[in-house]
């Protein structure tokens, strides 16, 4: 039933990452001297294997009509604990890897149940709830990792916990698993400045046929209907308040496994405790929303374009903040300026358009 | 059920956090080494320090705008205000080694960085409800980023700021703003000194208190003038609002440049009772205490009074105030592990963000 | 993007154990730290002068100025918003040799949380192929698996750490030299300075959330056997935590109220010290006001608390001026009657390291000198302090030395 698009509709339509695109290509021109193009695409080849799943894993909700999972950092909460509990066991290798995926979706079951609920209270304010509950998350996070552990919840290894036996360490050396499934297939390019973590990729490949499929089930229409419109979904007989909640689930425990794929690969490999997780939510919501997603549209290809863009953004912000401003740090500060930028710029033109069109 | 329906009537944050001080007050007072005068003291001089950038909240709440989260770029055009203002007085006045200005010209200083903050909060603030008008019904979310994105803006400009006055630019770089600016000698404490009188090896913060209910005072006033009438029935009832013919869009425009400005002289009081002036990422996350101060107060999120903006501050900052040293002393005195210091610390994240969720979730009647 | 936390500043517990509200607690600190005083200095006051192109160090503006080394060196500083220290330390390098041939980069404020910035930042300076070595000041979270990474395609790059905040044991694996000042050693020298300045009684001000750092509990102990070796009577105060609830005037004003007492104990003959950066300008103001002693502050460069305290205000052609500062200091503290009581570092350890070990990776690089050689180390810190530095390895290790620099008394 689609009409064939006409150019000016399809520009429309891919406004948010035609800008980020140039954006990137005018800072790479501007940062050309210090910028080596090798070097920068071993970067993004890297950061698209550790942040793609995450992304991914946003996708179900803004199909429900839920909006950009802020609640996702729970997911990531409960992947570090699967992690900390691998640790604690002193596991190491691809099975340690395994068993901390396979820890977290339980513990990822119960709390996105908890978030799906809360969500549900709090229908069309979605985002910002999500967004603080990560925050108050975060409180009951350090409350059980730095007050209960120890005394209370018997985590034994010394070499995750502080010296008096109380409180988790600052920071977990992954050594048992980091970079075992990116160094399971590695294919190397220019004498390793480009590393191909193809075990990494057939896994995300996995999931975006998984989320294909899933979406073409009857459980996956129900999703999609109550996305359009809650009332008229409610009025055909669709629970809508629990398939919010499963949409939930699956993004919560999504980014469980993206928060572990995130923590072991290549080149990160130290879980910082008490923050790591911080950042996933709003990055991860960064990078689909500069590949043209938006917050009622979101599909495999927006995620993977988007974090291919905004990584690259990243990387370059900072040079091309340096070459244009003339000092180092401004570079720096220029870089977080866009990373926050991004969200307010999308959301905006996003609401442009829709009352335009 | 009289009780029930008096708990009711105080609301439930309310009487929860009043108890809870209650409380820490008791076991300070019994358990503790700490002086009772100097504690009450310091929640006065803190609920002072904070009250005008909760009420700077309000303007927004009314005008149906949300919380405003998007308070730090309020903030920022305050830091403007001051560090402008410091940088003319120290190039045209030099200050002598512990030598300070004299009683005027430090109010002269303090109400010029409070005027040129608010003129720049205005403007901002304009720009900034142009924005929230195109992302109607995300205001909160836009809020936020446009908050942080003004704050890493915001840290550009100090890196660039063309000061000459030697005490805010950096020593070894000779360029720039430092981190953070002593207030000393400009207006440092001046308005919680202001006929201010001690009480045991406590003493009563009369200016900033005063300059706070005054404050509070002016825009409760004001909503009951026409205009400030309207900005309410715009937010309480926009449709209702058009149809009676009030300009809804100006009217919550006009709430969003209230709550700029007055963020922005909400800082500069911050700053004076807190003694520095502090730059870069300080002001980043500071929206979210202060909005859990006025929904603790009994605001919702469409709904804040100005008895909302008494009560919360205080309640609030007096917990968070008392909580800390205590645990700090029952720690010093009886033992405990280390870890047991974090507590104040993740009980505010708890408390405060348990309050936002509370409020965004809560069924408004 | 944590709420009602600091989420910027740097770590200063390096064992990897301090709490999260240490690590609050240590931004706050930094952010005091460099605020009230900031560190800074360079023995070189040729390249130390005023910093005034500073902002504008674009490649036009120094071309090829300085020595042609034929290859570049890659430094990567925090912002100044952490610390001034170690940015100025980058920029006097550059201005000796150029921005073609030293390249700076820094890292994000919140490193805790961007690793990936950081490490990607590193990797992109050693895609160039020309950079023979990186010196990374501080070795904050993040530079074991950037170097780690680099070695995968760049195995001839060197990696120069100072100040590592990762586990020490693991970094040196990693890492071709690493340095950082010697804070448990300090804790004798310190006190046989303030031995040697006539103090009887050694003070100790600092609070539960610093002692419970592993680096700064270790100390005092030292510091107090050290007395009780000299036959000096040591004091440990209890001070506010500045970031309580007080905040830190309230802590400020502890220190100007309690060292009058103290000294109303144990006399004019009594030593002392903080753990405490914002705490370092009352105790000097009041060390100075009451004839006491005060060897060295927390983090001992001349602009660290004297300037603020004694109102030096460093004037725009001196900024950076290390000797300029010195005389002002010394000019003061005699003015106040308490000359030979009152002590520092003659230089910024930051601004000296960066300065050494951009000096020593060139010499290696040019085969020279060994990476590790101990002589050469010592040599570039001597050069670049122009003062007598002690340099010892760490526990053992062939590739980590602590170093400690002579005081200079006011």
């Amino acid at each position: 039933m689609r009409r064939a698009p006409s150019a000016r509709g399809l520009l429309g339509q891919n406004l948010v990452p035609l800008l980020f695109a140039a954006l990137c290509i005018a800072g790479i021109v501007a940062a050309r001297d210090a910028i080596a193009l090798e070097i920068l695409a071993g970067d993004i080849v890297t950061r698209l294997g550790r942040n793609l799943f995450l992304v991914l894993s946003l996708i179900v909700p803004v199909v429900a009509g839920m909006g950009l999972n802020f609640g996702i950092v729970i997911g990531a909460m409960c992947g570090q604990v699967g992690l900390i509990l691998v640790e604690n066991a002193g596991w190491s290798g691809l099975g340690a890897l395994g068993a901390a995926m396979l820890f977290s979706i339980p513990l990822s079951l119960v709390f996105g149940g908890l978030t799906g609920r809360l969500l549900n209270r709090a229908k069309g304010k979605e985002m910002i709830t999500g967004m603080i509950l990560a925050f108050f998350a975060n409180g009951v996070y350090q409350m059980i990792f730095l007050l209960l552990t120890g005394p209370v919840i018997p985590l034994h290894n010394q070499k995750i916990l502080l010296d008096d036996g109380i409180g988790l360490a600052n920071t977990i050396d992954l050594a048992g698993t980091a970079g075992k499934l990116d160094h399971l297939l590695r294919i190397s390019f220019l004498g390793g400045r480009i590393q191909f973590p193809l075990a990494t990729f057939l896994l995300i490949a996995l999931l975006c046929l998984g989320l294909r499929w899933y979406l073409r089930t009857r459980s996956g229409q129900q999703l999609r209907t109550v996305g359009q419109d809650m009332h008229v979904a409610e009025i055909s007989g669709i629970g809508v308040d629990r398939v919010r909640m499963r949409a939930i689930l699956i993004s919560t425990v999504l980014g469980g496994i993206g928060q572990i794929l995130w923590l072991t690969s290549t080149g990160m490999g130290t879980m910082n405790t008490y923050s790591s997780h911080e950042q996933v939510g709003p990055y991860a919501i960064a990078a689909i929303l500069v590949g043209g997603a938006t917050v009622t549209h979101a599909t495999i290809w927006h995620a993977i374009l988007g974090t291919l863009l905004f990584h690259t953004l990243f990387v370059v912000a900072p040079l091309a903040g340096q070459a244009v401003f003339g000092a180092v740090q401004i570079g720096e500060y220029f870089r977080e300026f866009v990373a926050y930028a991004v969200i307010g710029v999308t959301l905006a033109l996003h609401a442009w358009k829709s009352r335009r069109g | 059920m009289n009780a029930l329906a008096l708990l009711k009537r105080l609301g439930l944050t309310r009487t929860v956090l009043a108890a809870f001080l209650l409380g820490l007050w008791v076991l300070s007072a019994t358990a503790s080494s700490l002086d009772m005068t100097i504690l009450i003291s310091d929640c006065l001089v803190r609920t002072g320090m904070n009250g005008i950038l909760v009420l700077a909240l309000v303007p927004a709440v009314r005008a149906g705008v949300g919380l405003n989260f998007g308070l730090p770029l309020g903030m920022v055009c305050g830091l403007i205000g001051m560090v402008t203002v410091m940088d003319l007085a120290g190039r045209t006045m030099p200050l002598e080694l512990g030598q300070a200005y004299g009683m005027g010209l430090q109010f002269g200083l303090l109400v010029s960085a409070m005027v040129l903050g608010a003129l720049l909060g205005m403007i901002a603030g304009w720009l900034y409800s142009r924005l929230l008008e195109a992302v109607k019904g995300q205001e909160m979310m836009v809020g936020i980023y446009v908050g942080f994105g003004s704050v890493a803006g915001a840290s550009i400009l100090w890196l660039l700021f063309p000061a000459k006055n030697p005490e805010l630019i950096w020593p070894l770089g000779g360029v720039g703003l430092r981190n953070t600016l002593v207030l000393d000698g400009y207006f440092q404490h001046l308005l919680d000194r202001f006929g201010s009188f001690t009480f045991g090896n406590g003493f009563f913060p009369t200016g900033v208190l005063v300059l706070w209910v005054l404050a509070c005072a002016v825009l409760w006033l004001f909503f009951r003038t026409r205009i400030g009438a309207a900005l309410a029935a715009a937010g309480a009832n926009p449709r209702f609002a058009a149809a009676s013919g009030i300009d809804v869009r100006s009217m919550r425009s006009l709430g969003v440049v209230l709550s700029t400005a007055l963020a922005a002289i909400g800082i500069v009081v911050f700053s004076q009772s807190y003694g520095f002036v502090q730059l870069y990422k300080a002001p980043l996350l500071m929206a979210f205490p202060t909005v859990a101060a006025l929904l603790i107060g009994g605001a919702s999120v469409r709904n804040a009074k100005i008895s909302h903006v008494l009560i919360g501050t205080f309640l609030f900052q007096s917990v968070l105030t008392t909580s800390l040293p205590l645990v700090n002393d029952l720690i010093a005195q009886h033992g405990g592990a280390k870890a047991l210091a974090n507590v104040p610390e993740i009980a505010r994240l708890i408390i405060s963000n348990g309050i936002i969720l509370y409020a965004l979730t809560r069924k408004e009647s | 993007m944590k709420p009602f936390t600091h989420g910027v500043g740097r770590s200063t517990g390096r064992s990897g154990a301090s709490l999260v509200s240490a690590l609050k607690a240590a931004a706050l600190a930094a952010v005091v730290a460099v605020s009230l005083t900031a560190c800074s200095g360079s023995g070189d006051s040729d390249s130390g002068g005023a910093a005034g192109g500073a902002e504008g160090t674009s490649a036009a503006d120094f071309g090829t100025s300085g020595k042609d080394l034929g290859f570049k060196v890659g430094i990567m500083t925090g912002t100044v918003s952490q610390g001034e220290d170690e940015y100025r330390g980058a920029e006097a390098v550059i201005r000796r040799y150029g921005s073609k041939q030293i390249r700076h980069v820094t890292y994000p404020d919140n490193f805790m949380t961007e690793q990936e910035a950081m490490i990607s930042q590193i990797l992109n300076l050693a895609g160039d192929k020309n950079v023979k070595a990186i010196v990374v000041a501080q070795g904050v979270p993040g530079t074991m698996a950037a170097i780690k990474r680099v070695r995968e395609f760049r195995p001839d790059v060197k990696f120069l750490v100072y100040e590592p905040h990762e586990d020490p044991h693991q970094i040196a694996e990693y890492a071709d030299l690493c340095i950082m000042p010697d804070q448990l050693k300090r804790g004798e020298t310190i006190v046989r300075l303030a031995h040697d300045m006539g103090a009887k009684t050694f003070v100790h001000y600092s609070f539960p959330r610093h002692m419970s750092q592993e680096m700064i509990s270790r100390r005092a102990k030292i510091m107090e056997d050290e007395c009780t070796k000299l036959g000096m009577q040591f004091v440990f105060a209890n001070a506010p935590d500045p970031t309580g609830d007080q905040g830190l005037p309230g802590a400020q004003k502890f220190i100007l109220e309690d060292v009058p007492r103290e000294i109303e104990k144990y006399g004019n003959d009594t030593a002392f010290f903080s753990t405490n950066c914002g705490m370092q300008e009352p105790l000097i103001r009041s060390t100075v006001d009451n004839h006491a002693i005060m060897p060295e502050q927390c983090c001992p460069s001349p602009t660290h608390g004297y300037p603020g305290a004694l109102g030096i205000a460093i004037s725009d052609e001196d900024a950076g001026d290390m000797g300029k500062i010195r005389e002002a200091i010394h000019a003061k503290v005699d003015a106040a009657g308490n000359s030979g009581r009152m002590g520092a570092w003659p230089v910024s350890v930051g601004m000296v390291a960066i300065d050494a070990l951009t000096e020593h990776a060139i010499a290696v690089v040019n085969g020279t000198a060994g990476i590790t050689d101990q002589a050469t180390v010592q040599a570039e810190l001597q050069k670049a302090a122009d003062a007598s530095v002690t340099v010892l390895p760490f526990e053992g290790k062939p590739n980590y030395y602590m170093f400690l620099i002579d005081s200079v008394i006011f």
